[in-house]
């Protein structure tokens, strides 16, 4: 009788398990499924993408064709995707740069109350970006750098860094002690314990942080519509400049919307290799 | 010749006003295998980082040799650690965690080579040196990490509990290699642990720590048979000495029986006041005939040793003692028997500190003194 029940129970949560999972597949395609709506539609002609939504069309990469041709006077994605590339690698660099030092000196030899100046650098996070548009569009003006990558690439760096260093925090925290302290008895200096021990340990978590960072500068729209109208535009900008007031543009807005998701999908997509890496595997025990 | 010395060496950590470590002096001479030994929260860890220096003095001095390290950095030091969950680099392979210390002291490539085959090759670690950590079994790990001290030539060998995550049967074959790699090297070696066995076995002499206080440093057949305190004799012995409040009875009484004891005690006893404290160890209680009546608890047989628990009334309490002795034995538990000790007690006094040491047996109150 019991074995009965027992195999009854086993099938019936294998019958759950299984709903389960269609659950969560279901869930997933219904969010994916404007991404997927905007790759379809970025090989339609615009006819096609404006008609009833249907898989029976003639794919065509004209859509692509168009966006990237550089029209003389306007923004070409060329030009902003060098000033999203420069702005993106060098904001990140620097806050990484400036993170992993004050992460070190967070995680591992704890300064007089650590506790305040971490909570101080997330109370930055704090204001609204809105609330703090006119003092820096101000400041920008005075300090002219409106219109200009370095602008960008400062405010970026500034935005990024307190995430930053909460991130690598946590994962310097994470290094046994003892091998900071093996490494000290063994005779290296602060340096060769950062470069040697800690940086290779801690590659997968910095992997990561640079990955939110490099999507967060990406992705940046508000501040770059704002301070950057005319030059040193980023991608995102260019993605809204195809959105015409003549005719149709929706085939187009999702061509240019697919150019500005690969770089981002690709960095990614690499950093996620080295994320999966264990952490500590074999350091301990 | 190095020789290491605590010099009233004090840590206080941040927050407490106890010292983990309290004026520990200790004098270690070159060559030596000291054992610190003591219950968690003791210091025993804290007396070694702080001589590792990677633990501030808040007051004292350390000197490695002739030299005051205590306010040299680790790297300076010319030591080498082996911790208790080995910290070996896991990025690095086998050959180059051994490396690793040679490698930032300068030494060229050509020695370090040789060098860290040389360790690997008294180890057993030869297949493995291009393995990384996370590939090793645990036992191979523990290995590595001494090998990447012993690779140093350091003048002092610094050990955090590192048999403390191999199985039992592991732990005592390596114990024994650690014994053997440390005599044949000759280096003064600091060990830490909390297994008082472990303690016994290894140290050449062996510094119990209690609450940051050192409470007796000796060889450690002086320890067993010659505790200074009442915390070092119910620490040391496994099973643990029998310790019995006795109170200020002239001759201690245990139960309804009394101590026999030898002149020069008693006139000792006779000058000082206040209660005491009887020790025994198992092996000097015997179970069958005597004054003291009993009710066996249980009888453990380990084999080659009989543990037999009993029970006693003793000033209107049940008192738990624990006699070793050779099998055969034939009681059971619920026997009635009767106890005797033969051999040395040890008497405590109200300090806690040993006031004698005299052989002495139990006899039924009134009974004539045979002694």
């Amino acid at each position: 009788m019991s074995a009965e029940s027992t195999t009854a129970t086993v099938g019936e949560r294998r019958w759950i398990n299984g709903a389960l999972g269609g659950l969560a597949w279901l869930t997933a395609l219904i969010f994916f499924f404007p991404v997927l709506w905007m790759v379809i539609n970025s090989f339609k002609s615009e006819h096609d993408a404006n008609t009833a939504p249907t898989l029976n069309f003639d794919p065509t990469l004209d859509r692509y064709r168009e966006v990237t041709e550089s029209a003389g006077g306007l923004l070409s994605f060329g030009e902003a995707f060098a000033n999203s590339m420069v702005i993106v690698i060098v904001s990140t660099l620097i806050v990484l740069a400036l993170a992993i030092p004050a992460a070190y000196a967070l995680a591992v030899k704890p300064v007089h109350k650590w506790r305040d100046i971490l909570f101080f650098f997330i109370s930055t996070k704090f204001l609204p970006v809105v609330a703090s548009i006119l003092p820096i569009w101000i400041l920008a003006r005075n300090f002219q750098l409106l219109n200009t990558r370095l602008v960008l690439i400062i405010l970026y760096t500034a935005i990024n860094l307190p995430l930053a260093v909460w991130m690598l925090r946590s994962f310097f925290a994470e290094i046994p002690r003892e091998l900071i302290e093996a490494a000290e008895i063994d005779g290296a200096s602060l340096r060769g314990q950062l470069t040697s021990i800690i940086l290779p340990m801690a590659a997968p978590g910095i992997a990561a942080t640079a990955l939110l960072c490099v999507i967060f500068a990406w992705n940046e729209f508000f501040y770059a519509v704002q301070l950057n109208p005319v030059e040193g535009s980023t991608v995102p900008i260019w993605v809204t400049t195809n959105v015409s007031t003549r005719g149709d543009f929706l085939a187009k807005l999702s061509a240019a919307s697919v150019l500005a998701c690969i770089p981002v999908v690709l960095a990614g997509w690499i950093a996620q290799k080295r994320m999966i890496r264990g952490l500590a595997m074999g350091a301990i025990k | 010749m190095t020789t290491v010395s605590y010099l009233e060496a004090t840590r206080t950590y941040e927050g407490t006003d106890v010292p983990a470590v309290d004026s520990l002096s200790l004098d270690i001479p070159d060559g030596e295998l000291l054992v610190l030994v003591g219950p968690s929260g003791s210091g025993k860890s804290t007396a070694l980082r702080m001589l590792a220096g990677l633990e501030p003095l808040d007051a004292g001095a350390i000197h490695i040799g002739e030299r005051d390290v205590s306010d040299v950095r680790p790297r300076d030091r010319d030591i080498a650690m082996v911790f208790q969950n080995y910290a070996l680099y896991p990025q690095l392979s086998v050959a180059e965690n051994m490396g690793f210390a040679l490698k930032q002291h300068g030494v060229p490539k050509e020695e370090r080579v040789t060098r860290v085959r040389e360790t690997a090759r008294i180890l057993d670690l030869e297949p493995y040196l291009d393995r990384k950590p996370r590939h090793l079994s645990g036992g191979q790990r523990q290995r590595v990490a001494m090998g990447r001290a012993i690779v140093r030539q350091p003048a002092v060998y610094l050990m955090d509990e590192p048999l403390s995550n191999l199985d039992a049967k592991l732990r005592v074959q390596t114990r024994t290699e650690v014994v053997e790699l440390q005599a044949r090297l000759g280096v003064t070696t600091v060990y830490v642990t909390h297994d008082q066995v472990e303690a016994m076995t290894m140290g050449h002499r062996v510094a119990v720590l209690k609450d940051g206080i050192l409470q007796q440093c000796d060889a450690p057949s002086t320890l067993y048979h010659q505790p200074d305190n009442v915390f070092v004799a119910g620490f040391i012995g496994s099973p643990a000495m029998n310790l019995v409040d006795v109170g200020d009875d002239r001759p201690p009484r245990l139960g309804e029986a009394e101590l026999a004891l030898d002149a020069a005690t008693e006139g000792k006893l006779a000058n000082g006041t206040g209660s005491l404290k009887l020790g025994f160890r198992p092996e000097a209680l015997q179970v069958g005939d005597g004054p003291l009546r009993a009710r066996i608890r249980t009888v453990e047989d380990l084999g080659s040793e009989m543990f037999v628990h009993v029970a006693v009334e003793h000033r209107g309490e049940e008192v738990p003692l624990i006699s070793k002795t050779a099998p055969p034995f034939a009681g059971a538990a619920g026997d009635h028997v009767g106890l005797q000790i033969t051999g040395t007690t040890h008497l405590f006094g109200d300090d806690g500190l040993r006031v004698a040491s005299p052989k002495a047996t139990l006899r039924s109150p009134g009974a004539v003194s045979h002694s």
